[in-house]
């Protein structure tokens, strides 16, 4: 039976045996094989294998032995004076840290700062059998604050000798030029339905489940690329029904048909002041459950657009996406989700009652 | 503590020097006065009564006029030696007692109804009256009432026309007497005013007594006129009738303290006083006879501790007064108040236990370092023999609870602005500041009828008016005198208010507190009864431009956007949509934001939890869900196919991934969207939930522990280089023989015990040894079914916690 999840029983754990995208394989080997590196910056969308490839990657550089890890809460003063601390989980091999300084919020430049100088203020241990430099693996880059990214940005020059910085991200967009120009970046894109499905029938005949074609398919229709999630649907299809029906429906995640349900069908209903009273618990139901407001802005601006996308008048759909724009602007300038959100559906009431 | 009044033996003392050295008499008779009763200054005999009597009223004329405490002193040692006016006043009120005695029939056959507070007596003391003179008294108005007697305000405050009953009798015409009509109302039916009715403790006679004393005090404060008195000093209410509104509760504290007294006068002579027996009942008072204390409440200012120092003048009591500015700890109050309460010596040298007010001011401020301040006071107020008083702001404060319930609760409204600003008028004719009427009631208003700071305010004018500084219009109301946020945020979103302010003043609203009034105003924008969607819009736009202003101000310091940020979060959207609002929401983001931030700080402990084994950083929602659904799918299908492997699998899976049951119940239960806020796991048997709960102790009982104490030591006490309970004991154990591996597992099971019998009752180890056995096939089976390259095997081992191997 299994002690843990497939995503983590199946996954690839050295370039050779990564499943698709072997162009990046093969650029990450020849950079491998090299005595140095450039900095690197991975982007693409979630569940698409960047941190798989990164770790695929420095096996491929240093050894097995980037896979024995120990984690460790790392607190740092804020600043000389005062007496608060942040603290942020790190993973570190022999050769490598990996680290997500985005937990720290808005204190993320202090673990960028301090974190790397004590990285690049040891030499490796044991330099004559590996190269001389160690690697920081810099998780959600996206995430950091723009003070982080510009410490970053020097850092990064300063202590190329000792250590070399691999950042991991999702969107390219939130990222200052000047880190971008530094690095080496690599697309990893979201692998192609077919490429899910070849995934799952290895992993389904791996795990000798009964499954169909059909619905294999399906997962990975509905898995929209993330290929994380498709493997967990996978399992949880596995574990509940011992033998798995062909027309199962596969769901999409809650939280998605709620905003399509709750929020934007009453949104193309009924432009009142009363359906923005009836909406507003509604948001606050996502936002407790932290789920970020550009996806549930992203969700909502799908689902208006799927409402209206045979619409004789197209300027609809320009005045959605713009306002959509808008507010994802101001949201992430501001620090309240719901009031942005609800300013959203307030555009969106307006936009459909004068051209819908 | 103060004692507010001189006592007896120093003014005797005093007295000495007059005294005739040789004349034995008089020597002896100031020891009988002292240490004996006045009884025995009767026995002394006419001679020496009368030389007494000379003696005392040879006294200096100032010593006479020092205060009214040493004449009440003398006044109730029944030496008639106090000022002669004093002494008819008291002739005639004791001839007036005699006038008036109950009769049934006097007012027989009529209907009364009662509304409001009466300033002449009590309502209870008035009903009880009625009724003894054979009248009935109902509760509402009906057909048959003749009479409804309303007072000039409610118990709400309101005025006594607004009230139901008087709507109501007003529609059926019964006859309706106002408070100034009663009392000849009174003398029309009965023949007698409400001052003989009730001669112990109607007000006006008590306003008489402070009255007459009135004089004397007015002239001290101008012989010390030359003394730098502040204004509310100098002006403090010398007399009851100086006092401002309020008259219902001087009646209430006067009829309290009166039949503290005399708990066997009037009506109530056959309810006997039961001292230790306190008949409340879910806070209320039923009967204020065995109610031992009395709690006085009211905003500041409006004249509380002067009320109840004039009483007790008036009613010749000695005021021992104990504020905020005292040590009011359990120790001190218990050494300090029980020695009052309870000394007989002390006592009996006046006539026992009548003679003290003991005033606890401020007993809201007992905190800090008053510690057990509270309960002290209960308790020295269950056994006390002297009338306590104590005195507060707030009655609502949670910290006066338990004391409510042992005190009789007079609550002290604020006057209104025309009286306050006649009381204002006085003092500025009396100063000669030059201030209108209208101006003085602006005045009172502005400090929320607050007299004390009106009076100080007029201190100020006192010396503006000498350069002619003086501006009517100077007076607005002061908004942080008298608004609360949330009133600052119902004068914003209502239309009709809004209109009557300036831009400025809007804004002056933000600043009364921009940090709730902003989020206030968000949650209530479009609950104000605007129907119109743009302007929602707009006005939702606004805010979210407010919101990017806010995060500028707090993160990088920029104070300096603060207009800007009221006028978009607040002022603007406001004057968009506002239409009506009378009782905004509190504001439903603050509660939201907590809660998002603890399932935040959830989601960071299950990544921390997950980090090692699975690498992740984003994501974590998703893999929580289905790491949550695939434990819950195993637990639940334990019944549906009554598998034993279930529980242990979900064990298993949970070491795995460092997910103890709690984290299991709570944090990553919280991940799921769940809108609807179920408990997910309630479709899973409880039997089942409890078994896994146990087995997951089971095997970490001892670990716990022994985590705990490395957690101090090693930070990085999840590296073990040894053994994987988990995986069994990887590859090499599948090609060990079986005796090999059941020798280690029995070494194992061994240590287990011997730690087990350390800490707790191991309860049957045959049983215990058969289950670790079933264990361990399954687990060897397991080891066979998994396909992992050595790699994965080592790192996994690597992450996996188990101390019991680690020593």
């Amino acid at each position: 039976m299994l002690q843990q999840l497939w995503t983590e029983s199946t996954k690839p754990k050295s370039l050779d045996s990564l499943d698709y995208h072997s162009e990046i394989s093969e650029i990450l080997r020849k950079l491998a094989k090299n005595s140095d590196f450039p900095h690197l910056l991975f982007y693409g969308p979630n569940g698409a294998g960047k941190k798989t490839r990164v770790l695929a990657f420095l096996k491929e550089v240093y050894g097995s032995g980037v896979y024995t890890v120990t984690e460790e809460e790392k607190e740092y003063k804020i600043n000389e004076t005062s007496n608060t601390t942040t603290s942020c989980t790190v993973l570190s091999s022999k050769f490598h840290i990996d680290v997500a300084p985005s937990d720290a919020d808005h204190h993320d430049k202090v673990i960028i700062q301090k974190l790397i100088k004590e990285v690049a203020s040891s030499h490796q241990v044991n330099s004559k059998q590996t190269k001389d430099f160690k690697v920081v693996i810099i998780n959600e880059v996206d995430n950091l604050t723009k003070e982080a990214q510009a410490s970053l940005r020097r850092t990064m020059e300063k202590y190329i000798e000792r250590c070399r910085i691999i950042l991991i991200c999702e969107s390219l967009a939130k990222i200052i030029n000047p880190i971008r120009s530094r690095c080496l970046l690599i697309r990893v894109p979201a692998p192609d339905q077919t490429q899910v499905a070849q995934i799952l029938d290895k992993i389904s005949a791996q795990y000798n489940c009964k499954i169909s074609q059909q619905l294999i398919n399906k997962i990975a229709i509905a898995s929209n690329g993330n290929l994380r999630e498709a493997i967990l649907y996978l399992q949880s299809t596995r574990v509940n029904n011992t033998c798995i029906k062909d027309d199962q429906n596969i769901a999409a995640q809650e939280w998605k048909l709620h905003i399509q349900h709750n929020i934007v069908m009453p949104i193309v209903k009924n432009q009142l002041v009363e359906t923005m009273k009836e909406i507003r618990e509604k948001f606050y139901q996502l936002l407790v459950n932290c789920i970020p407001v550009d996806r549930i802005m992203f969700e909502m601006l799908q689902g208006v657009l799927n409402q209206y996308k045979d619409h004789a008048n197209k300027i609809i759909l320009y005045e959605l996406i713009k306002s959509t724009a808008k507010c994802e602007n101001r949201a992430r300038q501001g620090s309240k989700g719901i009031v942005h959100l609800e300013a959203l559906a307030a555009e969106y009431m307006t936009i459909i009652k004068q051209f819908a | 503590m103060q004692v507010q009044t001189q006592q007896p033996q120093t003014q005797l003392q005093k007295q000495n020097p007059q005294l005739d050295n040789g004349n034995d008499i008089i020597q002896q008779l100031k020891k009988v006065g002292v240490e004996k009763n006045n009884k025995n200054i009767k026995d002394l005999g006419p001679d020496i009564k009368q030389s007494y009597d000379i003696q005392f009223e040879q006294l200096p004329q100032s010593q006479k006029k020092k205060g009214a405490v040493q004449i009440t002193w003398e006044k109730q040692n029944s030496l008639k030696v106090s000022k002669p006016e004093n002494k008819k006043q008291m002739d005639v009120e004791i001839e007036k007692q005699d006038v008036f005695k109950n009769d049934p029939d006097l007012l027989n056959g009529l209907t009364i109804v009662l509304s409001g507070i009466l300033n002449v007596c009590s309502r209870d003391k008035f009903e009880q009256f009625l009724k003894n003179n054979g009248a009935k008294v109902t509760g509402s108005v009906s057909g048959k009432t003749n009479y409804l007697i309303v007072g000039d305000k409610l118990e709400d405050g309101r005025k006594g026309e607004e009230g139901n009953k008087f709507k109501e009798a007003t529609k059926k015409g019964t006859k309706i007497i106002r408070e100034n009509e009663l009392n000849n109302w009174l003398v029309d039916k009965i023949g007698v005013g409400i001052d003989e009715i009730f001669p112990d403790s109607s007000l006006s006679k008590l306003l008489k007594k402070s009255g007459s004393k009135k004089q004397d005090q007015q002239e001290t404060v101008q012989s010390d006129q030359n003394r730098n008195f502040s204004l509310a000093d100098k002006y403090m209410p010398m007399s009851l009738s100086e006092l401002v509104d309020n008259k219902s509760s001087i009646t209430q504290l006067n009829d309290w303290i009166y039949k503290f007294q005399h708990p066997n006068s009037e009506g109530d002579q056959n309810q006997k006083i039961k001292k230790k027996i306190y008949p409340i009942k879910n806070g209320q008072i039923l009967n204020l006879l065995e109610i031992l204390s009395c709690l006085i409440s009211g905003p500041p200012g409006i004249g509380k501790t002067s009320m109840v120092r004039l009483v007790a003048e008036a009613l010749g009591l000695k005021l021992i007064v104990n504020n905020a500015s005292d040590k009011r700890n359990k120790g001190s109050l218990r050494s300090v108040l029980n020695d009052l309460i309870d000394n007989s010596v002390l006592m009996n040298l006046f006539r026992p236990n009548k003679d003290f007010l003991i005033v606890m001011d401020e007993v809201d401020g007992m905190t800090g370092s008053d510690r057990g301040g509270i309960s002290a006071l209960i308790e020295c107020i269950k056994s006390t023999r002297v009338p306590i008083v104590c005195i507060c702001n707030d009655i609502d404060n949670p910290k006066l609870k338990s004391l409510l319930s042992h005190c009789y609760s007079i609550k002290f409204q604020k006057p209104e602005a025309k009286s306050v600003a006649k009381r204002l008028k006085y003092i500025c004719e009396q100063e000669n500041i030059n201030m209108s009427f209208e101006d003085l009631e602006k005045l009172a208003i502005c400090f929320d009828c607050d007299i004390r700071q009106s009076i100080n305010m007029l201190e100020l004018q006192k010396f503006q008016s000498n350069t002619n500084l003086f501006q009517p219009d100077g007076f607005k109301k002061d908004k942080v005198c008298v608004f609360n946020t949330f009133n600052a945020a119902v004068s914003l979103l209502n239309r009709n208010q809004r209109i009557q302010m300036s831009l400025r003043d809007m804004l002056d609203m933000f600043f009364l507190d921009y940090d709730l009034i902003p989020l206030i105003i968000q949650d209530n924008y479009i609950l104000s009864n605007h129907q119109d969607i743009n302007n929602v819009a707009k006005a939702a736009e606004l805010i979210a431009e407010g919101d990017i202003i806010s995060k500028k101000i707090r993160k990088e310091q920029q104070w300096s956007l603060m207009p800007s940020f009221g006028f978009l979060s607040s002022v603007y959207p406001s004057t968009i949509v506002g239409e009506q609002m009378d009782f905004p929401k509190f504001p439903s983001w603050l509660g939201k934001n907590s809660t998002a931030n603890k399932i935040k700080r959830e989601r960071h402990q299950i990544k921390n939890r997950l980090a090692p084994i699975t690498y992740l950083t984003s994501d974590i929602k998703l893999y929580s869900k289905y790491l949550f659904q695939l434990i819950k799918q195993l637990l639940e299908l334990k019944v549906l196919r009554n598998d034993r492997d279930a529980v242990w699998n979900v064990v298993q899976i949970m070491e795995e991934y460092r997910i103890t049951p709690d984290l299991l119940k709570e944090d990553l239960h919280d991940q799921i969207f769940n809108p609807l806020k179920d408990n997910l796991l309630s479709t899973v048997n409880a039997q089942i939930k409890t078994q896994l709960t146990k087995m997951y102790n089971k095997r970490h009982l001892i670990q716990k522990e022994k985590t705990s104490k490395k957690k101090q030591a090693n930070p990085e006490r999840y590296i073990s280089e040894n053994y994987n309970p988990l995986i069994g004991e990887e590859a090499p154990l599948v090609e060990q023989s079986q005796k090999e591996i059941e020798e280690e597992e029995n070494k194992k099971e061994e240590k287990k015990e011997e730690e087990m019998a350390q800490g707790t009752k191991s309860k049957n180890v045959n049983k215990r040894t058969k289950k670790q056995s079933k264990k361990e096939t399954k687990k060897l089976k397991l080891v066979e079914d998994r396909s992992f390259d050595e790699d994965s095997q080592q790192s996994l081992n690597n992450f996996i916690v188990d101390d019991e191997e680690d020593e």
